[in-house]
């Protein structure tokens, strides 16, 4: 009886007619989780780590030769947001006809599991924005008011490290309203090229960096982003502040020749990780249309 | 989705369109108008979830935010193991309405009984089962508020009348 899913002689272009130079990447999404969150080892022999949040203490004035018992302004209370790591996998089997014949070898099913794993791992973080509890809600389509008062939400809350450029993290066509409304809006500030930052760097770039709105942050382009209701939850965030991770190293591959099974190589990829809201305060959840 | 119903005017035909259906019927009582807007012409996930009404602050524009709610879905298609991202949820004040679309070991699907059979260990307890638990006791724990909460609009909306009463006999007793 043959096994299911091993990837066949038949899953890949043979030679039978001559094939291109270059084939066709996957149409899947890119990954950018990473920059924008604050990212630490995994623990040893413990697979949950606490990302600590400081308290502080307030003060007060004092009348003269007045007492002052120790209160409530002088406890200092930390606290965490915990993050346990999952594990995220995929297993491949490579039939032996595929690896003599074939044109997909092992390490191309290995990349392939570890862009998987990538995506799975990008799409946790994204699916994270729907708790931010800052909300904007486009009242259609996404403005650059909306993203200016996500940005307000988040520096009304305080937020440490202003200086640096928050993270706008949107969906095409999310990102096309925002083009759209730039090139129609006729303002004497949209004529600077200064100010235009976002159709600078007009090609997407590799980590979904399209370009920066001036004074408000840097634009970010991907899918793959939790709806509510029509909309997609997209977000402003602080890079540093909001969310925090475990990450291993770099994903595990095993690979194993299977020969009573169904002669197949099973490669077999794993990879530790989780990602946790760290502040609530450094974010607000962008809700457009789909 | 436009939440702004009393604010400002919903402009947005899809909305209007939304506006008009009939909220999506939780397993827990919802008592927020906002809540229940929300969830007019809701469309239930594919995946497995578990939605959430969330408390929250909507911009409603010229920088002034309000207190209102918000629905949070969960996804927990392919990470059945978050239950400490509900309970961390719940720690934030969101409220379990409904869960649903969780797979199942004899499910009509077979990948995804096969994903049960996958995520399911030496316990054999599946994860989904597991956390459906958490869900359904936080639905229990929350209708008791709920109800109490709903007994408190109650008797403020009878204690508003006796006041408003108590303020036209004063009213009439000084002519």
């Amino acid at each position: 009886m043959p096994v299911a899913n091993i990837t066949e002689l038949a899953n890949s272009n043979t030679i039978g007619n001559a094939l291109s130079a270059v084939a066709s990447p996957a149409f899947v999404k890119g990954t950018i989780a990473m920059n924008h969150l604050t990212a630490e080892d995994l623990p040893v022999q413990t697979n949950v780590k606490k990302f600590r949040k400081n308290g502080s203490l307030t003060a007060a004035t004092l009348a003269e030769a007045e007492a002052q018992a120790v209160n409530a302004n002088g406890e200092l209370t930390d606290t965490a947001a915990t993050c346990t790591a999952a594990k995220a996998m995929v297993v491949s089997g490579l039939s032996v006809e595929e690896q003599k014949f074939g044109t997909i070898d092992l390490a191309r099913v290995g990349n392939e599991q570890f862009s998987a794993i990538a995506r799975f791992v990008d799409d946790d973080w994204l699916s994270q924005f729907s708790n931010l509890s800052n909300v904007v809600t486009s009242t259609s389509v996404m403005t650059i008011d909306d993203i200016m008062q996500g940005q307000l939400g988040i520096y009304n809350q305080k937020t440490p490290n202003q200086e640096m450029p928050l993270s706008i993290v949107l969906g095409p066509r999310a990102v096309y309203n925002i083009k759209k409304e730039i090139i129609q809006s006729g303002a004497a500030a949209f004529a600077n090229t200064a100010m235009l930052g976002i159709f600078n760097g007009a090609n997407v770039q590799p980590n979904g960096f399209i370009g920066s709105i001036t004074g408000v942050g840097d634009v970010y382009q991907t899918t793959g982003f939790a709806t509510t209701g029509g909309d997609d939850v997209q977000a402003i965030v602080h890079p540093m502040w909001a969310h925090c991770g475990i990450f291993d190293t770099a994903p595990v591959s095993w690979i194993t020749n299977r020969g009573a099974e169904g002669f197949y190589t099973e490669v077999a990829s794993y990879y530790f990780w989780d990602i946790a809201e760290w502040n609530d305060e450094a974010g607000s959840a962008l809700r457009s249309d789909t | 989705m436009n939440t702004e119903t009393e604010n400002t005017p919903v402009i947005n035909k899809r909305e209007i369109a939304r506006l008009a259906k009939e909220p999506f019927k939780t397993m827990a009582r919802v008592i927020e108008n906002e809540t229940i807007d929300q969830l007019k012409g809701w469309i239930e996930p594919r995946f497995a979830y578990v939605l959430f009404e969330m408390p929250c602050n909507h911009a409603i524009g010229n920088g002034e935010f309000r207190r209102g709610f918000t629905l949070v879905t969960m996804n927990v298609e392919h990470r059945p193991e978050q239950v400490e991202r509900f309970y961390y949820l719940t720690r934030k004040g969101a409220r379990p309405l409904h869960y649903g679309n969780f797979p199942k070991s004899n499910d009509g699907n077979p990948e995804r009984a096969k994903k049960v059979r996958m995520h399911t260990g030496p316990s054999g307890v599946s994860p989904w089962d597991e956390l459906a638990r958490v869900v359904k006791s936080q639905l229990t724990k929350d209708d008791g508020n709920t109800a109490l909460k709903e007994k408190a609009v109650g008797l403020e909306a009878k204690l508003a009348e006796a006041r408003a009463e108590l303020a036209a006999m004063k009213k009439r007793e000084s002519k």
